[in-house]
């Protein structure tokens, strides 16, 4: 699993680290019962303060996605390749795409309209 | 007018605290009225330009300097009273590259500075001299400023103190060892509990570390806070205007900084930003963007307000 | 962690006996130079008696070589030079505008200035044995070559104790313009120069009186040069009874002045 930060997100750092798991969860490269960084790990490997990946790394196991084996660390959850972690991750992209749009003067609509637009140039461009 | 910005943290423990602090050089105020807190384990990010008085404030704690008015406290303790104890309890790096005795090699003088601070970690030390790439037979004279750094900060973290008062820690390191440094630091937090006062030019560097941060300008404390009040409070708006807007009055003095071009201002603002737009759309505006800011840039509209 | 676990201030004792390791490292130039002076000063003289008693058999060794075979304060001037010069070393590349590494050892400035000055004192007392030893040694090889016994045994013990307490005086005196200001060399030459032209001053107003009182300082009764030399070098003449009261005035003088000029909060 490969964690790394966006150094152009402004987001507080924990939120970040958080989805960074968030997402190598549903991509399954952070396996069921696979073990997590531990926070000095982490923490040096970013250079974050110790307490944010902390945080992070409490955030995650309040919402499930991680648990602790007292004494040997933390471990991701089973089954998260679908359903309430890959919804989130849907909806962080949507999010962002949709600020984006707003930004532009862009209706829902016509985001979209582009997207699917985009996606069948995609498809076309695949299948020649 | 009163500033909006916050400049007390709510209580807790704290690790270092001053009250007051006034010092003169002359008739050059370098510090007037400062009241630093820093909780016990934080990251503490003193930032202000050149003169602002971080230097100055970092050496009345460490009694190198006294204030006129004012008190300083480590951990309870008097910096002016009880300086020995005190002195034993910080890590400092100072601003200055000419420190420690210039005819002494580098091995020695971290002998010498280990033979005064009692819970020196011969360990540690050994493994930040390497980690720095340090050459031990060179006298501390002949180093470059980057090279003089890289003793001083094993000299100030090999004893593990409770606080670190870090002046410009990174001054003349090349990027290499920019980035080792802070891994260094990250590694250091993370093995023992210590409250970190920072003062750098370089805030994008240590925008992971730092969950505290202090305004210094001409002397003066314009806001104190932390990471996570910083991050709720300061924002960046994008707003749609109509030609001749009159602006929004009930936010004046809150907003920081001011970009304004025909039919679109980008103000950064200080406040709970639900109720900034509703303000800002109630005055007419339509709200395109609302982005929270970089530690830099948010340092920089705190430093220079162009309001 | 809590204030209970604060972190210890180093002992005395180690802070004394590092104080004298790294002093005696600071002074390595000096130490150099003053070996190497004795050195080729004994070599050179001991050369010069062979070579003089060779080409000079029936003439008298004992004037030509009076230092050997005769020992007065005045053979403390010499190791007098290197004390005057010591407090530099000790201090070196510490103007205290870069003292700021010393000031900020966690120990009270007061006693830690004072820790240094007397481990610089300690390195002095060491030269001047030294430098004792190697006249006794000079004299017992001249002898040797000579055939004619040393009279070193004339010389009466005080003025071989002068060889310490000379030395002491001077290097407590130099220290205070050293610890106590960025300009020591300024204030050392600044004053002896403001003294001469002084006392020029008030002589040449017609104060004879006022400038002979000031010339009492240096070369009066219990001035400077009988508490460093007994008057030996100057205006009054070899006076034991003089030295044993300006000595240790002066030299208790000298320690008030360094005390106060080390416990002086300075920035």
């Amino acid at each position: 699993m490969l964690i790394s930060l966006d150094p152009q997100d402004t987001r507080p750092i924990y939120v970040q680290i958080v989805d960074e798991v968030r997402r190598a969860l549903v991509l399954g490269t952070l396996g069921p019962d696979d073990p997590l960084p531990s926070v000095r790990d982490l923490a040096v490997k970013l250079r974050v303060n110790p307490n944010t990946v902390s945080q992070a790394y409490r955030d995650l196991e309040r919402q499930g996605m991680v648990y602790v084996r007292r004494g040997q660390g933390t471990y991701a959850t089973p089954g998260q390749t679908d359903g309430v972690e890959r919804r989130t991750l849907a909806d962080g992209v949507a999010q962002r795409a949709l600020h984006d749009a707003r930004r532009n003067g862009l209706g829902v609509n016509e985001l979209i309209d582009a997207i699917r637009n985009h996606d069948n140039h995609r498809q076309t461009e695949e299948s020649l | 007018m009163t500033s909006p910005l916050p400049t007390r943290l709510r209580d807790g423990d704290l690790a270092v605290e001053t009250r007051g602090l006034t010092k003169r050089f002359g008739d050059q105020v370098a510090l007037n009225d400062v009241s630093l807190q820093v909780p016990v384990g934080a990251v503490y990010l003193l930032v202000g330009p050149n003169g602002a008085g971080k230097s100055t404030t970092l050496k009345v704690l460490l009694d190198l300097m006294r204030a006129d008015q004012g008190t300083a406290e480590v951990f309870g303790l008097s910096t002016r009273e009880r300086a020995p104890e005190v002195r034993a309890n910080v890590g400092y790096v100072p601003e200055r590259p000419d420190w420690g005795y210039g005819w002494m090699r580098v091995g020695r003088l971290l002998e010498h500075h280990a033979l005064y601070y009692p819970t020196w970690d011969a360990s540690y030390a050994e493994k930040l001299v390497q980690k720095f790439e340090l050459r031990l037979e060179r006298k501390m004279g002949v180093l470059s400023k980057g090279q003089a750094r890289r003793v001083h900060l094993t000299m100030a973290l090999a004893h593990r103190p409770p606080v670190l008062l870090l002046d410009e820690p990174t001054d003349g390191l090349d990027p290499l060892m920019r980035d080792e440094t802070f891994g260094v630091l990250a590694d250091h937090l993370a093995e023992s509990q210590t409250t970190v006062v920072l003062s750098t030019h370089h805030v994008e560097e240590v925008e992971r570390l730092a969950d505290h941060i202090g305004v210094l300008r001409s002397g003066e404390l314009r806001a104190q806070m932390s990471r996570a009040d910083l991050d709720a409070g300061l924002r960046r708006y994008r707003v749609e205007v109509p030609d001749k807007w009159p602006g929004v009055a009930s936010l004046n003095g809150k907003v920081l900084r001011r970009v304004t071009a025909p039919r679109e201002v980008q103000w950064t603002v200080w406040g709970p930003e639900t109720e900034i737009v509703q303000k800002l759309s109630s005055a007419g505006g339509t709200v395109r963007e609302v982005v929270p800011l970089s530690l830099l840039d948010a340092t920089l509209a705190l430093l220079n307000p162009n309001d | 962690m809590t204030s209970t676990s604060l972190h210890p201030t180093p002992s005395s004792q180690t802070v004394a006996i590092e104080q004298f390791r790294a002093v005696g490292l600071a002074l390595r130039k000096e130490a150099i130079f003053f070996i190497g002076a004795l050195v080729v000063i004994g070599v050179l003289i001991v050369a010069n008696a062979v070579h003089f008693m060779q080409t000079h058999p029936y003439a008298n060794v004992h004037t030509a070589y009076s230092m050997g075979f005769t020992y007065g304060v005045a053979g403390a001037i010499p190791i007098c030079f290197l004390a005057v010069i010591i407090p530099f070393g000790v201090w070196r590349a510490e103007d205290p505008s870069r003292r700021a590494y010393h000031w900020s050892m966690p120990v009270a400035r007061g006693p830690h200035t004072i820790a240094k000055f007397l481990s610089g004192w300690a390195w002095v007392m060491i030269a001047s044995a030294v430098y004792l030893l190697f006249i006794i040694l000079l004299a017992t090889v001249l002898s040797t070559i000579s055939g004619e016994a040393n009279t070193l045994g004339n010389t009466p013990a005080w003025e071989w104790i002068v060889a310490f307490t000379s030395t002491t005086l001077a290097y407590f005196l130099i220290s205070i313009p050293v610890i106590a200001s960025d300009h020591a060399w300024q204030w050392i030459v600044g004053l002896y120069v403001g003294y001469w032209v002084l006392i020029g001053f008030l002589t040449s107003f017609g104060l004879p009186e006022a400038s002979r009182l000031l010339r009492t300082i240096g070369g009066g009764t219990y001035g400077l040069d009988a508490a460093t030399f007994g008057g030996g070098t100057y205006v009054h003449g070899l006076s034991m009874s003089n030295w044993l009261i300006a000595m240790p005035l002066w030299i208790i003088g000298s320690a008030i002045a360094v005390t106060v000029a080390s416990y002086r909060h300075r920035e």
